[in-house]
């Protein structure tokens, strides 16, 4: 794109700069980085002297900024770069940031703002109440469309391999919206229930409030959800989704198949799962014992399935998967699981008495007869299928258990709180020891242990050694083997890897023959459940894309941003309601006899209060409760930042100025004391759009009657690095002034001041009439502000004009007339750092006396603050100055473009 | 009047109108109103399918006349106008309607009520349309051409930049020298340059610009013609004096201030050892050695500010205002006199120091070479007397910095900072019916919307006849002036918003009420028929329909907002309800 | 759809005419509606560019059609055209008044204040009080019934 100008932002020198550019007849680019353009005037409530309101006086000029023929505006986006293209003019490299809404389709209703669940501090209303993460900047924003606010996906969302969006639905539970929670979750699996148990939750692991006092039980919440839905009566009504003409075959009935066929099926997929095992659910049922997930939770899960039209055959082992597809079905998936046991190889492993986990647990599991009473019991192995099968072994009362693991304690594979919890059930653990040999009769009787001294190579690979002298014998009459598992798949007649996992292509799960797709613990060798989910999510995506006849690549898949920096969420909010840790919910039996459930669902109310601990990482929660309430379909989460590049002949830096930050003056107690606040709080509170329905101090929301100010916050001021004076401060005070004697007749206003700067047209008159309605102005800087219980502030000044000394007076709320900082921003825009700077980091003018508005290099051009402090009215016509030279400096670019061509004449 | 053909089109704004406005029933009513070609309603009516289903409507039917009710035309106003151009209408005759945020939106508990209102808002839109006429922009040929009136600092600068921008300029100045006050100054605040320099560079660059014509010892003395399109007349004093008409398309003022007289004995002033900062300015910048005042060496200095500015409002004719500059020039005084040779107690005595912005760092600096600042209280101005036995001069006054303590203080010499005052200007205020603010400076439209905009389009002010100011923000607004002007002139044309105020000429009986009203003075007398009636110029006249009740015969129309449409829209609002 | 009477009964709750700007007092209409604040349906918006451009005689047209009262929703300082509006304006109203009187009507049926681009909760004030003060002066509508 080519222009004739470059505006960079749009507060009133930018949209005034563009506005004269554009009239002149030059094509104007417009660059804000906000999302309505207006900058700082349009938050203001009224403005000196003439104390018009300043939304009155913003909003015809953003309307005409938006609307002029020769504008082009870019909101919400970001001029990354600019360097000069050598023929005196200017190449800029734009990034337009995505506003997740469709601004053509948008009408700017808001609807998406009232339906969305974050809620952020309000930057508008100076941060002292909130906006949500979905919302329109302010009332008068132009354009007047909506923007959801993502600073990345959270942490949480970011970690699950099932793709699950946990701050979603922890948002959707924080606004009592259990419903929408559940269906949230089922946009990625049908297994709530079971996840919401037997998950191992990494999102737990990445929660940024686990920094403070503790992770949210993200996974409980799930739990909660799906606990609520199950136990309705009358269970939802789900639409069938109408038949594409395809059918898809799934083997396997566990989390990855399960998930893959509910999928398939909401796209519209004939879906039909075979199962080997007598009742579906693979690891879920046949794995996990009832203690950690009771059956009842695994048949609800897979009845979201079967609601919707899912064919489930168990009973039925498939061989060679392309029978499925001559007898018809359009692409089958293989998901068997890992099922076959690992051997230990050790001597005596075939006696009587050494069975293996999987075949144990799947025996309790399907309710077949186990003998345990009374027995002594080894379980062999360090992760959580041992755990199962040592605190199932309990449960069914065998005398005693003990486990073995290679491991020491601290390298074992099962969690710290399973290890935990089976010692707490009176399992006795012999951590570091291997199994040399089992002995007895045909019977095993005793097994022989040895020291473990390493259990992997420096490489990581499995690699035991031992001490071959340290050694001890264990009695048991019953061995458990959870020596890991593997994947059966000889009868598939398909490539495998050398651990007989099946070959895919691991991006798209498609096996060497086309057809077929193979995902989860077959694929990848055992691993957790939600792996397994977001497998089978991969490969519905990949099958359907196949069978669509587009291109296998993951371009819509799992789409994420980046993941939000935990630093960046931690510091970005300063104060923290410091909380206690949310009780556990494990109900702990050191004799357990049956397999009543360990933990506990949530109540609602720890369910809420959980939920309001979250810290909104991700700004956006990706609820979707704005997708479901737009009515125009205007909100495309998809949307990523666009790269636009820009030719201009010149450039016009517009780019304003920063509000001293009041924290840098400790001594005043700001973000402290809560009645301690700025001048721009202020404004917002007497704005007619202003937060709150009065003045009111918020500390405790009571309407003050003794103001004061405190002048030259952070200017003239060696001891914050800024000696020069702010302009503003001294007029913005005197405006409040006056407003707050309107709007509060009997409140007192005392201005603590060092000059009263009113130097504009009809400045000093507005400050006389500001004393002659009664403000006070005492003389003499203030040193410090303390705060009492009642939350009043005593102020300690010198008294210079009185009787001298140092003074206190008491006040309920206390107004920093905060200066103005240089936007730092700037100087970065320019490549090698070619812009150059005045002493005190504004702009640069070349020759403020003659040019004003020029900066060191040809063609660039600053309007307003951004060179260095000003009010509205000397922005504008510092702005105007701007435009004069801009203009003629175009005007030289073109003429130097053109006179090739009178040349030949 | 039922040959229109209007298009009506309700939106149901998702829910957003739909929810609480039975649009249906909106639309069954309004089908049968007098003029009704069609009438739809539409999930969104700005999306693409609808705008092209309108358009493909007007093509199909012959549509004369569109409404469009959805939401507030501050949000669509612009797309609606250019879906009515696209389906080959006038967009000046598309109506909208507001029924979300004035409908709706604000009914939400009456839905009965909100289908009935927005039937009604239909209808008087509907009524209106009817009564539209095809309207085109206007255009104004201007003239590339720009006066400046005033050759100081402002003024050249001006003139320089209207050039560069490619506009003919000429520039006009009473005295038989450009340049102004600038040019008098050897070193200037705050970065030191010599004014007389200054100024020379930017002269010779001026006097070489071949698009500048310079008049010296000339004035502005008439003006006719409209907005783009002016006439001004100049006298030039030559040899003989001399009247030139010069074609313009605007006019920018830049005639600067003068310095406040103090009255005789007013602090002290006609007496010996008080002078004016301009006086010493002079004095300091001519000393070639320590400071000396009628050869007698300088030892003691007071500045006494506020000479002339922000005068107590009870005395008559007093300058409230504050100057500005003074406390800067001031600051800066005192610096040019540390750097003289031998040692100068100087004494500020003042009220506020307004060392505004940067300029702080001035006032910073004289304090760490020992200027004393005293501040006396805004009632008890410094008191200075002059013994004639000595020929000592005192300066007495109250130091509420040191507890309201008096001083007195013997000094050598009192520099009075007066102010700067609105130079006189009657003439030229008369030619240009330029206004005057209440300080006696020239006014503005706006100070924020419109800072060098007169009330007189394409006439400007810049620099100090504006309001105090020192160079740097006189150059700024000089050159704010080039962009206004270039604004309107840059393009050859400029076009202008039809939405006028017509005069019916056969019901005017000339009486001059609205002419005295307009402040665009976009009024005149003219003739039609044989008689006297008013006419409007369209380019003048801003829209604001200020002279429509003014008319005694009613014989003014706003377009857009005539009075048969107004009562055709109160006539839609009310009569017969669909419920 | 279901259409639920909840508000003002639609027989007797005054008509109100008001006159906005389109820059200014218009905008702060709007706001209310944004901000789903409540008024009477029966009050209705004509805008324009500035209130100094309104003939009394439509205020007295208004009345006698139908309207029981007129309010001015005039600009405050913000007005861009003239910069003595408010003073014209209340000219308008005056005239207005007059015109009102001479036909019978009670002068309070037209009234005007400063309503400004954010003066959304004010705005929804006035239409409060005057719906009240209306209903108390009765209606207009003399010949119907």
């Amino acid at each position: 794109m080519k222009y004739d100008a470059l505006v960079v932002g749009s507060g009133i020198g930018g949209m005034e700069s563009a506005l004269k550019l554009g009239d002149m007849g030059y094509k104007v680019l417009v660059v804000e980085k906000e999302s309505s353009v207006g900058g700082r005037m349009i938050l203001l409530s009224k403005v000196f002297p003439t104390l018009d309101c300043a939304s009155c006086i913003s909003t015809p000029k953003m309307g005409a900024t938006i609307h002029h023929p020769n504008i082009d505006v870019l909101t919400y986006s970001q001029v990354e770069s600019i360097r000069s293209d050598g023929n005196g003019g200017y190449h800029a490299r734009v990034r337009q940031n995505p506003k997740y809404i469709d601004e053509a389709a948008c009408t700017g209703c808001r609807l998406c703002e009232m339906a969305c669940n974050v809620a952020v501090p309000d930057e508008f209303n100076a941060d002292m109440v909130s906006r949500r993460a979905a919302y329109i900047a302010f009332p008068q924003a132009v354009p007047k469309k909506a923007v959801i606010d993502r600073a990345g996906v959270s942490p949480c969302s970011y970690e699950c391999p099932a793709g699950i969006k946990a701050h979603g639905y922890v948002a959707r539970v924080r606004s009592g919206q259990c419903d929408e929670a559940f269906e949230l979750v089922l946009e990625s699996t049908p297994l709530v229930g079971s996840l919401g148990r037997a998950c191992y939750a990494p999102c737990q692991d990445e929660c940024t409030r686990g920094e403070l006092e503790g992770a949210l039980p993200i996974r409980q919440l799930k739990r909660f959800i799906a606990d609520r839905r199950y136990g309705k009566d009358a269970p939802s009504n789900p639409q069938l989704p109408e038949w594409n003409g395809s059918k898809v075959a799934v083997v396997g009935s566990g989390p990855a198949g399960l998930t893959a066929a509910w999928q398939l099926a909401r796209k519209g997929y004939g879906v039909k799962i075979f199962e080997a095992a007598p009742q579906p659910g693979g690891m879920l049922r046949l794995g996990i014992p009832a203690y950690r997930l009771p059956n009842q939770v695994i048949d609800d899960d897979i009845a979201n399935l079967t609601a919707i039209g899912v064919a489930i055959e168990t009973g039925t082992k498939i061989g060679d998967p392309s029978r499925l597809l001559e007898d018809g079905w359009n692409a089958v998936l293989l998901a068997t699981g890992t099922h076959r046991p690992v051997r230990l190889r050790v001597l005596g492993e075939d006696k009587q008495g050494v069975t293996t986990a999987l075949e144990f647990l799947r025996a309790v599991k399907l309710g077949e007869p186990v003998e345990m009473e009374g027995k002594k019991v080894l379980v062999v192995g360090g992760g959580n299928v041992a755990i199962d099968a040592a605190r199932t072994a309990r449960r069914l009362g065998a005398a005693s258990v003990d486990q073995v693991s290679l491991e020491s304690c601290d390298e074992m594979p099962a969690h710290d709180f399973e290890v935990e919890e089976a010692k707490a059930e009176g399992i006795t653990l012999h951590d570091g020891w291997g199994i040399d040999h089992f002995d007895g009769g045909e019977r095993v009787q005793t097994a022989g242990l040895k020291r473990c001294t390493c259990v992997f190579d420096p490489d990581g690979c499995f690699a035991p050694e031992y001490d071959e002298k340290m050694r001890k014998t264990l009695e048991c009459d019953l061995v458990i083997v959870a020596a890991g598992m593997g994947a059966d798949t000889e009868a598939f007649a398909l490539q495998t890897n050398p651990n007989r996992t099946l070959k895919v292509d691991s991006a798209t799960l498609q096996t060497a023959r086309p057809e077929i797709f193979a995902a989860g613990d077959a694929v990848t060798g055992p691993s957790m459940i939600t792996q397994a989910v977001g497998q089978g999510r991969r490969a519905a995506f990949m099958i359907d894309r196949f069978l669509e006849g587009a291109a296998l690549d993951s371009a819509g898949f799992e789409d994420n941003l980046p993941r939000v920096d935990k630093l960046e969420v931690l510091r970005r909010q300063d104060v923290y309601d410091r909380r206690e840790p949310l009780e556990s919910h494990a109900v702990m039996n050191a004799a357990p006899v049956d397999f009543a459930e360990t933990e506990t669902t949530l109540t609602e109310a720890e369910a809420l209060e959980a939920t309001s601990r979250c810290l909104d990482c991700g700004v956006c929660s990706e609820c979707h409760a704005c997708v479901d309430a737009c009515p125009a379909d205007a909100v495309d989460l998809a949307m990523r930042p666009e790269e636009i590049e820009v030719d201009t002949a010149s450039v016009v830096l517009a780019t304003g100025f920063k509000l001293f930050p009041a924290d840098a003056k400790p001594e005043y107690g700001y973000g402290k004391y809560a009645n301690v606040i700025t001048g721009m709080q202020m404004d917002r509170l007497l704005a007619p759009t202003r937060p709150f329905n009065s003045v009111l101090r918020p500390g405790d929301g009571k309407v003050p009657d003794n103001i004061a100010y405190i002048m030259c916050t952070g200017s003239r001021d060696d001891t914050v690095d800024n000696p020069l004076c702010s302009r503003i401060c001294c007029m913005y005070s005197v405006k409040h002034n006056q407003l707050v004697m309107g709007a509060l007749p009997l409140a007192d206003v005392t201005v603590h001041y060092m000059d009263v700067r009113a130097v504009g047209k009809g400045y000093d008159e507005f400050y006389q009439q500001a004393k002659d309605m009664g403000a006070m102005f005492i003389k003499g800087r203030v040193a410090k502000i303390t705060e009492k219980e009642d939350g009043n502030l005593i102020v300690r000044y010198e008294d210079v004009e009185g009787d001298g000394g140092v003074v206190e007076a008491e006040y309920d709320m206390v107004v920093l007339a905060v200066g103005v900082q240089p936007n730092l921003e700037v100087a970065g825009l320019f490549e090698d750092g070619a812009l150059a700077l005045d002493d005190y980091f504004y702009v640069g003018e070349a020759d403020e006396d003659l040019d004003p508005g020029r900066t060191n290099l040809p063609g660039v051009f600053v309007a307003g603050a951004a060179s260095g402090v000003k009010d509205i009215p000397d922005s504008i016509l510092h702005a105007g100055a701007a435009v004069a030279q801009a203009a003629a400096h175009v005007e030289r670019h073109k003429a130097m473009a053109e006179p090739k061509a009178k040349v030949t004449v | 009047m039922s040959a229109r053909k209007i298009g009506v089109y309700v939106c149901q704004c998702g829910g957003n109108i739909g929810d609480y406005v039975d649009v249906d029933r909106v639309v069954e009513a309004i089908a049968k109103e007098p003029g009704v070609e069609v009438a739809r309603t539409a999930m969104f009516t700005c999306s693409d399918s609808t705008q092209q289903e309108i358009i493909t409507d007007a093509q199909e039917r012959g549509l004369d006349g569109l409404v469009v009710a959805s939401c507030s035309p501050k949000l669509h106003t612009y797309t609606f106008r250019d879906v009515a151009r696209r389906a080959g209408m006038n967009p000046f005759q598309y109506t909208q309607v507001n029924v979300r945020e004035q409908c709706s939106w604000t009914h939400t508990d009456d839905h009965a009520g909100a289908t009935e209102k927005a039937l009604r808002l239909v209808r008087a839109g509907v009524n209106r349309t009817r009564l539209t006429d095809p309207l085109e922009s206007i255009v104004v040929e201007t003239t590339p051409k720009s006066l400046v009136v005033g050759g100081g600092i402002a003024g050249l600068r001006a003139a320089l930049g209207l050039a560069e921008v490619g506009l003919s300029v000429f520039l006009v100045e009473k005295k038989e020298r450009l340049g102004g006050w600038v040019s008098g100054f050897k070193e200037m605040y705050p970065h030191g340059r010599n004014g007389g320099e200054l100024v020379a560079g930017l002269e010779s660059a001026v006097r070489a610009h071949p698009g500048i014509t310079v008049f010296t010892n000339a004035e502005l003395i008439a003006k006719s013609g409209s907005f783009g399109n002016y006439q001004a007349t100049l006298a030039v004093q030559g040899e003989q004096l001399e009247t030139i008409q010069v074609d313009v398309g605007s006019i920018v003022v830049t005639t600067g201030f003068d310095t406040y007289q103090p009255d005789e004995g007013e602090f002290g002033f006609g007496q010996d050892g008080v002078v004016t900062i301009a006086e010493f300015k002079q004095m300091v910048e001519a000393a070639d050695g320590p400071l000396k005042y009628k050869g007698r060496p300088v030892k003691t200095l007071a500045y006494v500010y506020c000479v002339g500015s922000r005068q107590p409002e009870y005395e008559e004719g007093a300058n409230t205002y504050c100057s500005r500059y003074c406390c800067n020039a001031g600051a800066h005084a005192a610096l040019q006199v540390e750097a003289l040779p031998g040692k100068v107690h100087q004494y500020h005595f003042y009220r506020d120091m307004r060392t505004y912005g940067t300029f702080e760092l001035l006032y910073s600096e004289a304090l760490e070479k020992g200027s004393a600042y005293i501040k006396y209280p805004d009632q008890e101005p410094p008191v200075i007397e002059r013994d004639q036995a000595s020929g000592r001069v005192t300066v007495t006054a109250r130091d509420l910095l040191s507890e309201g303590e008096e001083f007195e203080l013997e000094v050598d010499l009192v520099v009075l900072m007066t102010g700067m005052v609105p130079r006189e200007n009657e003439g030229l205020t008369k030619a240009l019916k330029l206004p005057v603010g209440q300080s006696g400076f020239f006014n503005e439209i706006h100070p924020k919307l419109r800072p060098v905009e007169t009330v007189v389009d394409g006439v400007y002010i810049a620099g100090c006849c504006q309001a105090p100011r020192n160079l740097s923000e006189s150059v700024q607004s000089g050159l704010a002036a080039v962009t206004q002007s270039a604004a309107i002139l840059k393009r050859g044309t400029a076009e202008l918003d039809p939405l006028v105020a017509t005069v019916d000429l056969d019901v005017c009986e000339w009486c001059g009420a609205c002419q005295d009203t307009c402040p665009y003075d976009a009024i005149s007398l003219d003739q039609h028929a044989g008689k006297e009636v008013a006419v409007i110029a369209k380019t003048a006249c801003k829209g604001c329909g200020g002279c429509v009740p003014v008319c005694p015969a009613n014989a003014i129309d706003l377009q857009g907002y005539t009075d048969a449409q107004i009562r055709s829209m109160i006539d839609g609002m009310l009569g017969v309800s669909c419920a | 759809m279901t259409a639920t009477v909840t508000g003002e009964s639609q027989a007797t709750a005054p008509r109100i005419l008001v006159f906005s700007t389109n820059n200014i007092s218009d905008p702060g209409i709007d706001l209310a509606g944004s901000s789903h604040m409540h008024y009477s349906p029966t009050v209705m918006v004509i805008s324009l560019p500035c209130t100094s451009g309104i003939r009394p005689s439509w205020i007295l047209y208004a009345i006698q059609q139908g309207f029981d009262g007129v309010f001015i929703a005039a600009d405050g300082e913000e007005c861009a055209y003239l910069p003595d509006c408010a003073e014209r304006t209340a000219g308008v109203m005056t005239q207005a008044q007059e015109l009102l009187s001479e036909a019978g009507y009670e002068p309070q049926r037209v009234r005007m204040a400063a309503v400004c681009s954010v003066c959304a909760e004010p705005f929804t004030n006035y239409m409060h009080e005057y719906s009240s003060s209306l209903a108390q002066l009765g209606p207009s509508r003399k010949a119907t019934a």
